[in-house]
C-alpha cells in the first residue's frame, strides 16, 4: 500500500514506532493477521481525520477513503489454514435470567409465580449482551442479596417446615361486607344471610382441621344454619344453637391443596318478622390445625425430591449426608467432591449442635449450597490456566453446563449429566445429538429470547418513548405486537430450521389483526398470531422491515437513519463503523436546515463537512433506505409534504432506491451478514467478547454454515463443535 | 405477622413524604437511631459528617448554568434558580476538570469516560467487556476509611437502569456507564433503584427482632461456610479468574463483617417513622425524590455517612413528560446549536436542580446534632461533561450543598483556575469528613473552600 509509506511510515516504523502503532509490520500476510488492533487503529485514525498529525502532508478524501477500503479488505483476510486460538475462559458468574431459570429447573419455583431474582442487582453488559463473564462482578449488595434470595428460594420450594397435628392458627380478619358487622372482640355478625371468610395459606397439600366459634340469635323454629364452605364449595351445614354466653364450637376435617384458600361460615336461613323475632349468626373465630399427620400430607414435589428419597433409617446424620451429596451435585452440576460435601455437613452440624431440627438443620445447609461460588460461578479446572500455550479441553461436566447455559440459560438436566457421566458427551457424535435434543427441547426458548431480545434490541422496546402525541396509533397494544412479531420469526428460523438469510429477507412473517392492518396486510383477523404469507408488493418481510426494529431504530420525535445504518453495519453486517470522533465540530449557524426540512435535507448537511463525512457516507445510505418507514415503522409516502426519497449510493458505487435494494444487496453479501451473526452467537454461547485472534474461528464457522444451507442449527451446531466452545487456553493475566 | 413494616402504606413521591411531619429521628422519643458503634451517648461529640455525590448525565446548557463573570454574591444563573431559597448553603464551583474523561488517544467514548471517572479520576480502559478497569471511587475511599462506624458502609444508588439491549458507548461496556462508584479498579458497586429495596435495605431487618438474631446467626454460618467453600475453587484457578474470585470473597467478607457489627449492637435498628416507599413512581421527579428521601433517611438514622446517586445513566435518553420533553436526553444534548434544543437542554438542567433543591431544602430542615443535617453534609452535585454538544470535560458543572460540620463556608461563588483537577475537591471533602489523603488520581492538592 503506497499511501502508507507516504503519509504514516516516517513516524510508525520500528521499535520505536510513535504510540507503539507499528505499520511497517503490515507489508506481509502474516503481518496483517496479527496486527488486527494497529490496522483498526490506522482504519480510525484515517477515516476520521485524526491522523496524520496537522502539521504533516494530509491525503486528499479520496486518498483516505482508499486507505480505509484497504485496511478494511485486510481486516476480513483470513487465510483457510489459519490456526484457531480458542481463547480464554472467565470463571462465569450467573446472570439474573441464569440464577432465575436454574432455581427452577433445581427447585421447581416458576418464576410466573414467584421471581427469586426480583431483588439482584442489574447485570452490566458488554458486547450487547448480559452474560459476558468479564463483565459479571460481584459487588457485596449482590451476596446481601443472594443469601435472602436463597432462603426465599428453599423456603418457597420445600414448603414452610411442617409441625404435625392439632395446633390451631386463629385466621384474622374475618370479613362478611354488607351482611352484617365486626363484632367488638372480633369476629362477625351476620344479620341477613351472607357469609363471614378468612383467608389461609396452605403450606402443603394435607388434612387439616377447620374449627369455627358461633352463637345465634334464636327465633322462629329452628336453630340458625352455619354452612362451612371452602373456596365457595359447600363442605357441611351445621344447626347453632350457642348463644353469646356460651358459644357453640363446630369442626371439620378437610383436604386442602397448596395454596391460598379462602373459608366461610355462611348464614343461610335468616329470619325476621316484627314481634315473632330476629334471627342472626354470629361467627366468633375461625381457625385452622394442620397438616394434622405426614401419612395425609402431600409435599411439594421439590421437597420429595430432596428428603423423600434419603432413608430416615441410617439416622439423621448419613441421612443429612445422602440429602446435601445428592443436592450438592445437581446445584454444582457435576458430582459433589467430599470436600464440598463435608463444608455442607459442618453447617448442618452447627445448626444441630445448636438444637435446631433435623430439617430446618438441613434447609440451612441447603441454603448455602446457593450461595456457595460453586453454584454462584460456573468454572473449568483448567491445570495450566495462567500458560497461555497451553490448551486444556473441558470435561463432560463443564461442557454440559457451557451447552445448557447456551441453549436453555439453566442448569444442565439428568439426560445431559447422564451424557456428561459416560463421556459421550466430548465425542463430536454424542455432542451434536445433545444440540438436537435441547433445541427440540421447551427450555430452548430461553436462547431465543435472551439472544434475539439483545440481538435485536427487542428488549428495549418497552423502554422507548416514542412521542405518543405525534404519533396517536402507538399504544402498547401495537408495542407488544411488533415484539410478538421479532420474536416469533425468530423462533420459526430457529424451529423449523430456517436459513439465516431469512432473516435479511423472508416472504412470510407472523401477524396478528392490529399489526397486519398497520402493516396494510389485508384479510388478517383476530389477535392471535399466524404465519403469514406476505403480498407480492409489500415491503416487509425480515427483520429490518419489521416494526420494532424500525421503532428502536428512531428517535423519539422521527426517524434516525443513522441509527438504522448504524444498525445495520452493527448487527447485521458486523462491521461498525468507527463512532463520531470525540469533538464533532458544531456546524455553522448559517447552514441550518429550515424547520420544515426532511430527515434527508438534514443530514445532506452533515456530510458537507468532511470529518463527517467519511463515516456517514456509509451510514446514511444505508440508514436512509428506510425512509418510507416512519418512526414506528409505518409505511409514507411524504415527509413533510414532499415526496420521501429512499436512493443512495453505497461505498463502492452500486446505487439502491429503498428497503428492497439493500435487502438484496445483503442477500448478495451473504457471507458478510454469516459471519456477522456467527460472531454474536459465538460470542453468546461462550460468555467472552470476539477478539481478533477469533476471527479465523469465526470464519471456520461461517464456511460451515453456508455449505449447509445457511440453515440456523448448522450455526449453533458449528459454534458448539468449535474449538472455541469446547476448549480453552490459559491466560496470563487479563490484561490481555 | 403484623408490624410496621409489613404494612406497606403506599408513599407515592413527595406528596405523602411531604405531608408528614418531619421527625428529627435522632431525638424522637421512642426512636434511637443506630449511632456509632460506641453504645454510649455521646452529648458533646461533634454529629459527623456526611458525604454524598449526586451524579447527572450528558453535560449542560453551559451558558445557562455557569455564573456570570461579573455576578454578584447571592445571584444564581438562569438554571440554579431553585436553589436561590437555600443559596446561602451552597457553593457554585467553576473551573474543574475531569482530564481522564478525556479521550488521551482512546478515542470516542466520552459518556462512558465521563460516568466511569467522574469519582475514581481514573481513565477507565477502553474495553466493551473483556477485561473492565477503572479506579477505586472517592466514595469506596471513603467508605473504606470511615465506612465501619455505621451500618452500611456506604449506599449506592440511582434513578434509571442500563439499557436492556444493545451497546452502550463507542466501544466502552455498560458497566462503565452504568456505575460511578467503583470498590476496587474491577468492581462497581451495584445500585438500588427501587426505593422500596432501599428502604427494606435500610430498615428491614428491624420488623422482626427475635426472628432477625436467628436469622442473623444462620447467615453468618452460611457466609463462614461460602468463605471456605471459595479456598477450593481458589486453588484451581488462574491469575485473571482469581480476580473474580476475590471480588466475591472482598464482597462474602464486607457481608460477614457488617453482621458482625450489627449482632454486637444492643439495640435493634429503629424504623424512620416514615411508612416504606410502594415501587418505583411512574413520574421521573417522584422517583427522584424519594431516592433522595431514602438518602436522607439513610443520614439521618446514621445507617450510613457516604452515598452516591446517579439521576441517569451517561449517554441516558430518556424523555421528560412531566416538563414537556419528548426528545430523548441525549438526542438534545447533541444539539448542534439548534436554539429549540438548546432550550430543552437548559429546562433538563432546570429539572434536576429543582428536585436537588428540594432535597437540599429538606436537608436543611432536618435537625441534625446541634444544628442541621445539611450543616454536617458535604453534597456534590454535578456532572464530567460540561457541554453535551462538545463532549469537553473541562470547567464542569459542580455544586457543593452543606457546611461539612462547619468547616466549609458556604453561599459563595469558588471560582478555580482552568484545569484544576476535580479530584482536588474529593480530597478537601474527605479531610473535612475527617479522612485526609496524601493524594487521589491526579490531584494536586485539596480545594480551598
Amino acid at each position: 500500500m503506497p499511501l502508507l509509506a507516504t503519509y504514516c511510515l516516517s513516524c510508525h516504523t520500528g521499535e520505536d514506532a510513535k504510540g507503539d502503532v507499528r505499520l511497517d509490520l503490515l507489508k506481509s500476510t502474516q503481518g496483517v493477521l496479527t496486527g488486527v488492533d494497529d490496522l483498526r487503529m490506522l482504519r480510525e485514525m484515517i477515516s476520521t481525520g485524526e491522523m496524520p498529525p496537522k502539521k504533516k502532508p494530509q491525503p486528499s478524501e479520496h486518498e483516505r477513503l482508499r486507505l480505509t477500503q484497504w485496511a478494511d479488505a485486510a481486516l476480513s483476510y483470513i487465510p483457510a489454514d489459519a490456526k484457531v486460538d480458542p481463547g480464554w475462559f472467565t470463571i462465569h458468574r450467573l446472570n439474573r435470567n441464569e440464577y432465575r431459570a436454574t432455581l427452577r429447573d433445581l427447585l421447581g419455583i416458576d418464576p410466573r409465580e414467584f421471581d427469586v431474582a426480583a431483588k439482584l442487582p442489574r447485570d452490566d453488559t458488554g458486547y450487547g449482551f448480559d452474560n459476558i463473564a468479564d463483565v459479571l462482578s460481584t459487588s457485596p449488595l449482590a451476596i446481601e442479596q443472594y443469601i435472602e434470595a436463597a432462603e426465599s428460594a428453599v423456603e418457597r420450594a420445600l414448603g414452610s417446615i411442617l409441625e404435625f397435628g392439632d395446633h390451631p392458627r386463629a385466621l384474622k380478619p374475618i370479613e362478611g361486607g354488607a351482611a352484617g358487622h365486626v363484632l367488638p372482640r372480633g369476629g362477625f355478625f351476620l344479620f341477613t344471610n351472607g357469609a363471614a371468610t378468612a383467608a389461609f395459606r396452605a403450606p402443603v397439600a394435607g388434612d387439616y382441621l377447620v374449627r369455627i366459634r358461633a352463637w345465634e340469635t334464636h327465633a322462629g323454629d329452628e336453630n340458625a344454619k352455619l354452612s362451612l364452605a371452602i373456596d365457595k364449595k359447600e363442605r357441611k351445614s351445621f344447626a347453632i344453637a350457642g348463644t353469646e354466653d356460651k358459644p357453640q364450637e363446630i369442626e371439620l376435617r378437610v383436604r386442602m391443596e397448596q395454596g391460598q384458600h379462602t373459608i366461610a361460615a355462611r348464614f343461610t336461613n335468616d329470619f325476621y318478622i316484627k314481634d315473632k323475632g330476629d334471627r342472626n349468626l354470629a361467627v366468633e373465630s375461625i381457625s385452622v390445625a394442620g397438616p394434622l399427620d405426614e401419612a395425609t400430607t402431600d409435599r411439594t414435589g421439590a421437597w420429595k425430591g430432596i428428603f423423600g428419597s434419603a432413608s430416615a433409617a441410617s439416622g439423621d446424620e448419613a441421612r443429612a449426608e445422602s440429602i446435601l451429596t445428592a443436592f450438592a451435585s445437581r446445584a454444582y452440576r457435576k458430582p459433589a467432591s467430599a470436600e464440598q460435601v463435608h463444608l455442607l455437613m459442618r453447617v448442618y452440624q452447627a445448626e444441630r449442635a445448636a438444637g435446631i431440627a433435623f430439617e430446618p438443620a438441613v434447609r440451612t445447609a441447603l441454603t448455602a449450597t446457593l450461595v456457595s461460588p460453586n453454584f454462584l460461578f460456573r468454572s473449568v479446572a483448567n491445570p495450566e490456566a495462567a500458560n497461555p500455550a497451553a490448551v486444556y479441553r473441558l470435561n463432560g461436566y463443564e461442557l454440559a453446563s457451557r451447552l445448557s447455559y447456551f441453549l436453555w440459560s439453566s442448569m444442565p438436566d439428568e439426560a445431559l449429566m447422564a451424557a456428561a457421566a459416560d463421556g459421550s458427551l466430548v465425542t463430536d457424535n454424542g455432542l451434536s445429538a445433545q444440540v438436537k435434543r435441547m433445541l427440540a427441547d421447551r427450555r430452548s426458548e430461553a436462547f431465543i429470547l435472551n439472544f434475539s431480545g439483545q440481538w435485536l434490541h427487542i428488549r428495549s422496546l418497552e423502554g422507548m418513548a416514542i412521542d405518543r402525541g405525534r404519533f396517536p396509533e402507538y399504544n402498547d397494544e401495537l408495542r407488544n405486537a411488533m415484539a410478538t412479531e421479532a420474536t416469533m420469526f425468530f423462533a420459526d428460523v430457529l424451529r423449523s430450521d430456517r436459513s439465516v438469510l431469512d432473516f435479511v429477507s423472508s416472504r412470510d412473517t407472523f401477524l396478528n389483526e392490529k399489526l397486519a392492518s398497520f402493516y396494510g396486510v389485508p384479510d388478517i383477523k383476530g389477535v392471535e398470531f399466524n404465519r403469514v404469507t406476505l403480498p407480492e408488493n409489500s415491503p416487509r418481510g425480515g427483520v429490518l422491515t419489521m416494526g420494532a426494529v424500525l421503532t428502536l431504530t428512531s428517535n423519539t420525535t422521527r426517524t434516525s437513519p443513522v441509527k438504522r445504518g448504524l444498525f445495520v453495519l452493527d448487527e447485521i453486517l458486523g462491521a461498525p463503523p468507527p463512532p463520531p470522533p470525540a469533538d464533532i465540530p458544531p456546524l455553522e449557524q448559517s447552514a441550518h436546515a429550515k424547520a420544515d426540512a426532511t430527515v434527508r435535507e438534514q443530514l445532506a448537511i452533515h456530510v458537507a463537512n468532511p470529518s463527517c463525512a467519511a463515516c456517514h457516507n456509509r451510514l446514511d445510505p444505508l440508514g436512509l433506505s428506510f425512509e418510507n418507514f416512519d418512526a414506528i415503522g409505518r409505511w409514507r409516502d411524504l415527509e413533510n409534504g414532499k415526496p420521501i426519497d429512499a436512493s443512495g449510493t453505497l461505498p463502492g458505487g452500486s446505487v439502491i432506491n429503498g428497503s428492497g435494494d439493500l435487502k438484496r444487496t445483503l442477500l448478495a453479501r451473504g457471507d458478510q451478514f454469516v459471519e456477522a451473526l456467527s460472531a454474536k452467537v459465538l460470542t453468546y454461547a461462550t460468555g467472552r467478547g470476539i477478539e481478533p485472534f477469533d476471527r479465523p474461528a469465526v470464519r471456520q464457522i461461517a464456511t460451515k454454515v453456508r455449505g449447509q444451507d445457511d440453515r440456523f442449527s448448522a450455526m449453533i451446531e458449528a459454534v458448539v463443535l468449535s474449538d472455541t466452545f469446547r476448549t480453552c487456553r490459559g491466560r496470563k493475566s487479563s490484561r490481555e | 405477622m403484623s408490624n410496621t413494616l409489613s404494612r406497606r402504606t403506599v408513599l407515592r413521591g413527595l406528596g405523602v413524604t411531604m405531608a408528614l411531619p418531619l421527625l428529627d429521628i435522632m431525638n424522637a422519643p421512642g426512636v434511637r437511631a443506630f449511632a456509632s458503634l460506641s453504645a454510649a451517648p455521646q452529648a458533646a461529640a461533634a454529629a459527623p459528617v456526611r458525604l454524598a455525590f449526586v451524579f447527572m448525565p450528558n453535560g449542560v446548557n453551559y451558558n445557562a448554568w455557569m455564573p456570570a463573570v461579573d455576578a454578584a454574591p447571592g445571584v444564581l444563573s438562569p438554571t440554579l434558580q431553585s436553589l436561590m431559597p437555600v443559596r446561602e448553603h451552597v457553593n457554585v464551583l467553576t473551573g474543574l476538570t475531569l482530564s481522564k474523561a478525556r479521550a488521551n488517544g482512546d478515542g470516542p467514548g466520552d459518556h462512558a469516560r465521563s460516568s466511569a471517572s467522574f469519582l475514581t479520576g481514573h481513565q477507565a480502559r477502553k474495553t466493551a467487556g473483556n477485561d473492565i478497569r477503572n479506579g477505586i471511587s472517592i466514595d469506596q475511599v471513603a467508605a473504606k476509611e470511615i465506612g465501619n462506624r455505621t451500618r452500611l458502609p456506604s449506599l449506592e444508588l440511582g434513578c434509571e437502569n442500563g439499557p436492556a439491549a444493545g451497546g452502550c458507548d463507542s466501544g466502552y461496556s455498560c458497566a462503565y456507564t452504568s456505575n460511578i462508584s467503583w470498590r476496587d479498579e474491577t468492581t462497581p458497586m451495584a445500585k438500588l433503584i427501587d426505593p422500596a429495596s432501599v428502604f427494606e435495605r435500610l430498615f428491614g431487618d428491624a420488623s422482626q427482632a427475635v426472628a432477625a438474631k436467628e436469622r442473623m446467626s444462620r447467615r453468618k454460618s452460611i457466609l463462614d461456610f461460602v468463605r471456605e467453600d471459595s479456598r477450593g475453587l481458589d486453588s484451581r484457578l488462574g491469575n485473571a479468574d482469581r480476580r473474580k474470585l476475590d471480588q466475591f470473597q472482598t464482597a462474602v467478607r464486607e457481608i460477614e463483617l457488617r453482621i458482625e457489627r450489627a449482632s454486637k449492637e444492643s439495640e435493634p435498628v429503629k424504623l424512620p417513622g416514615v411508612p416504606a416507599p410502594a415501587g418505583i413512581p411512574n413520574k421521573i421527579s417522584e422517583h427522584i425524590d424519594l431516592m433522595y428521601d431514602m438518602m436522607l433517611l439513610a443520614f439521618q438514622t446514621d445507617a450510613t455517612r457516604i452515598s452516591t446517586l446517579m439521576l441517569a445513566v451517561d449517554g441516558s435518553n430518556r424523555t421528560f413528560p412531566e416538563i414537556d420533553i419528548k426528545e430523548g436526553h441525549h438526542h438534545l444534548s447533541h444539539h448542534q446549536n439548534n436554539q429549540e434544543m438548546i432550550d430543552k437542554i437548559r429546562r433538563i438542567d432546570q429539572f434536576y436542580v429543582e428536585r436537588f433543591a428540594r432535597f437540599v431544602r429538606r436537608l436543611s430542615e432536618t435537625a441534625d446534632g446541634s444544628g442541621t443535617l445539611l450543616d454536617n453534609s458535604l453534597i456534590m452535585f454535578g456532572g464530567g461533561i460540561c457541554d453535551g454538544n462538545q463532549h469537553n470535560h473541562e470547567n464542569l458543572p459542580i455544586v457543593l450543598a452543606g457546611r461539612g460540620g462547619g468547616s466549609v463556608q458556604t453561599g459563595r461563588i469558588v471560582r478555580s483556575k482552568t484545569e484544576t483537577p476535580l479530584c482536588n475537591l474529593y480530597l478537601s471533602m474527605l479531610e473535612k469528613a475527617g479522612c485526609p489523603l496524601p493524594s487521589f488520581s491526579d490531584s494536586t492538592g485539596p480545594l480551598v473552600l
